[in-house]
């Protein structure tokens, strides 16, 4: 019966709101997505096929057609990532089974500014700020990355590409339930104006979560944000933009992985800016970039866990960088940067932590020959929580023929302890008690991985890429701390030299744009740890298979998808609050599947229709969280209309 | 399921076989187009985009038959402010280039594959009548902008600086940073 009712659940379908944006002016086609050249990977333009890394790039229309209605939802359809959704609208995301506390394992960026929190690093993803219908594409970097992103890209990079100069107004609604008597609704708009200098945009959107039977067991969150955008392109050798968005987040939390019946309100503003002079033949261009972000949470009610309280926290930098481009066709990438970090919240020192930090790092990419490749990097960053210290990568490629390549790649990247995770001194807010005293001697997490990759890409628009990969971690060590909150927040490091093995496999054929199917697949195997319950960013799992396919086209005034994706994971252990709870949940099976129809009655309007169904099979319910993972059944139903 | 293996294989072959994706190809040359700083300026109330094709070679016959479907969604789309308009014209059947450009005043002309000998002459009347020229499918000299798809059917840029230049274009470095430049 339980297989019956999967099965409907799975033809059921969702829908789910997305616009297929920006087509009617030329200008707003994104020539980087056209010609899948990808920019989060590498300063050298690379695309997916001789990146020196494994990339996936979901495009505008991957993401239009998904079905889907979150952004960790999509990213479960990426080789390597590892999603879970530990309560309705919460995700952990993780990547190659490198872990960590909480939501800390990736990287996120939203057009190139880092979107995890400086007090924990998590990443709050229902409050980014913007929908589905407004992202241009993903692109996900698996791998270490600290050379082009710093000490916190590690594993893997998330960057969320928008485009800030669509002003196009578009609303929709998706309601629909879950099993243990939970239902949802998301209710969005968006709108905005300007022209090519200037723009502007607002979105608002309001999400409800709670059980039918207990109105008292659920959340709702609210969010509203502007993005103002100027881009600085005039004739001559300069360049440049700029860019504020700030954003609300309110949260009304009645559910125990928040808090109990509390109010959260969360300002936050971003403002970057850039500016390109462009020099001549081998000095090709000095860039200066900066950027600020501000967050701030205010709590109007009643906690019951100190972290969640009011946390302020701001960091600025500025960047320069200066590109050469050296003799036979290869390039170096030189650049310094500076920056400063400021945390304050009440379970902090008073006056909270002022930090510094600073970082030089060099890339070069040469060709050797016809055939050969060669990329390598060195970053160094200073930080007061970690020292100095360092990360690398390089890569080696073969054009075994026009449309085989081969590549190996190998990197050594940290992620740096929060300021939870390297709090020495933690008192508790409500009576003051000192809960954490002491001077924690850190050593970060430590990701160092090889992959051998194979890209095969037809002229007929065939694409096959499978790529096995190994990794070692070091743990998180944080010595000498009272044992008090954390009790065993000390760790230990693995001392073997393999700690995860892998495969991962993508493939897509994209001959015209009426029928584009794409599949991925992942198998992994993560070495147990010595005790998982004695450790702090240790790998979490041990097994995992996830597999994903999709198609998507276009006929006539008519443009479709439909995906499904199906995971097993043996185990998974997720730490959630503070004190660090951990949650561990057996996933036999857990299926999804998603369709997208999207119909254009005139020359602008666009209406959407979409269906979203998933379950667990079986379902197990180890979680004490209400709505914790694994969900049951889910149906949700969308409606989209834009102008 | 077994029936259905032979039926599923004759169709993957099927389709494989089909031309590559010449749709993409017009998509990356309208864009890369419009990173023309003089666009708007150029243009007036449309953007004429005049393709010119020669029915007497196989490749320009069928690059145009690929393109069809594209060219029909890509009419009425926007470019340079101005709304787009497409018109063909046959090299091997017109009466005269001239004639074609005073009927039609277009703001680019683009070349297909079998047309090289016409290229020339079209290159220097561009400078003459103010309009812009693009090449599908292969890389023509004289053009200004040019898309190839490479090996692993990935589009290639190539822009002409000399051409572009002179037939009054001024590309972003947006673009040049993308692009093959000659």
């Amino acid at each position: 019966m339980r297989v019956v009712s999967t099965v409907a659940a799975l033809l059921v379908g969702v829908w789910s709101p997305l616009a297929f944006a920006g087509d009617d002016d030329i200008e707003d086609w994104d020539l980087e997505g056209l010609l899948q050249v990808v920019v989060t990977e590498s300063d050298h333009e690379r695309t997916t096929a001789n990146a020196p890394a494994s990339v996936t790039v979901l495009s505008h229309e991957d993401i239009a057609l998904s079905g889907v209605a979150s952004i960790p939802d999509l990213l479960r359809r990426v080789p390597g990532l590892q999603v879970v959704e530990v309560s309705p609208g919460n995700f952990v995301v993780a990547a190659r089974g490198f872990g960590g506390l909480q939501d800390n394992n990736v990287l996120v960026l939203v057009d190139g500014g880092p979107m995890n929190t400086l007090a924990d690093g998590s990443v709050r993803w229902s409050g980014l700020p913007m929908g589905l219908h407004q992202i241009d594409r993903i692109e996900v970097i698996r791998g270490p990355l600290s050379t082009l992103y710093g000490a916190n890209a590690s594993s893997a990079v998330v960057n969320i590409i928008t485009d800030p100069s669509d002003p196009r107004p578009m609303a929709g609604v998706t309601f629909g339930g879950r099993s243990e008597r939970l239902f949802e609704r998301l209710i969005w708009a968006s709108g905005g104006g300007g022209g090519d200098l200037l723009s502007w945009r607002v979105n608002v959107r309001g999400n409800d979560v709670r059980t039918t039977s207990n109105r008292q067991a659920g959340q709702r969150i609210g969010g509203l944000g502007t993005d103002v955008s100027m881009l600085f392109n005039p004739k001559g050798r300069w360049s440049g933009s700029a860019r504020l968005a700030w954003t609300l987040d309110m949260r009304r939390g009645e559910n125990a992985v928040v808090a109990n019946r509390v109010h959260y309100v969360e300002p936050t503003t971003m403002l970057t800016a850039g500016t390109t002079y462009t020099v001549g033949t081998f000095v090709d261009s000095l860039s200066l970039e900066g950027g600020y972000v501000a967050r701030q949470t205010s709590l109007l009610g009643e906690a019951l866990t100190p972290t969640q309280d009011e946390t302020q926290e701001a960091g600025g930098h500025a960047t320069a960088t200066l590109r050469l481009n050296l003799p036979a066709g290869g390039s170096v990438i030189a650049a310094s940067g500076f920056g400063t970090d400021r945390v304050s919240a009440p379970y902090l020192p008073a006056g909270g932590d002022f930090f510094a930090h600073g970082h030089v790092r060099g890339t070069w990419a040469q060709p050797l020959g016809e055939r050969w490749l060669v990329d390598a990097g060195y970053r160094v960053d200073n930080h007061v929580l970690t020292g100095t210290r360092g990360s690398w990568r390089s890569s080696v490629q073969l054009q075994f023929t026009e449309q085989t390549l081969f590549r190996v790649s190998g990197g050594s990247a940290y992620r740096r302890p929060s300021w939870i995770e390297a709090a020495s001194r933690f008192r508790d807010p409500a009576d003051n008690v000192i809960l954490l005293e002491g001077e924690a001697e850190l050593q970060p997490q430590r990701n160092t991985s090889i992959e051998a990759a194979m890209v095969y890409a037809s002229s007929y628009g065939l694409a096959f890429r499978p790529t096995v990969f190994v990794g070692s971690f070091d743990s998180l060590i944080s010595q000498d701390s009272s044992p008090f909150v954390f009790k065993s927040f000390h760790s230990v490091q693995s001392e073997r030299w393999l700690d995860t093995v892998g495969v991962e496999v993508e493939a897509s054929w994209e001959r015209d744009t009426t029928f584009v199917p794409r599949m991925a697949f992942t198998a992994m195997h993560i070495a147990d740890p010595v005790d998982t319950s004695q450790t702090v960013g240790v790998p979490e799992q041990n097994s995992r298979f996830t597999a994903s396919a999709s198609v998507r086209g276009e006929v006539g005034r008519v443009r479709y998808g439909v995906s499904a994706d199906w995971m097993s994971a043996r185990r998974f252990d997720t730490a959630v609050g503070l004190p660090v709870q951990r949650i561990t949940t057996n996933i036999p099976a857990m299926a999804r599947m998603g369709s997208e129809v999207h119909y254009t009655p005139g020359r602008d309007g666009i209406v959407s229709v979409g269906a979203l169904a998933e379950t667990n099979v079986p379902s197990t319910r180890q979680s004490p969280l209400p709505g914790a993972a694994p969900l049951g059944t889910r149906v949700m139903v969308t409606l989209m209309v834009r102008e | 399921m077994k029936r259905l293996f032979p039926l599923v294989v004759a169709v993957v072959l099927c389709l494989a076989g089909a031309p590559p994706r010449a749709d993409v190809c017009m998509r990356v040359l309208l864009r890369a187009a419009s990173f023309d700083r003089n666009l708007s300026d150029r243009v007036g109330a449309e953007a004429t985009l005049l393709i010119a094709y020669n029915s007497r070679d196989a490749e320009s016959m069928e690059t145009l038959r690929s393109n069809q479907a594209e060219r029909a969604r890509l009419s009425g789309m926007r470019l340079g402010g101005a709304d787009l308009k497409i018109v063909e014209v046959d090299l091997r059947t017109m009466v005269s280039w001239d004639e074609e450009i005073e009927s039609h005043h277009p703001d680019a002309v683009l070349v297909l594959p079998g047309t090289d000998s016409w290229i020339p002459a079209i290159a220097e009347d561009a400078v003459r009548s103010g309009y812009f020229t693009l090449g599908h499918g292969h890389e023509p000299h004289g053009v200004a902008i040019s898309v190839s798809l490479g090996a692993d059917a990935r589009p290639v840029v190539t822009v002409d600086r000399g051409v572009a230049e002179a037939t009054g274009m001024d590309l972003s470095s947006q673009l040049l940073r993308l692009a093959v430049v000659r």
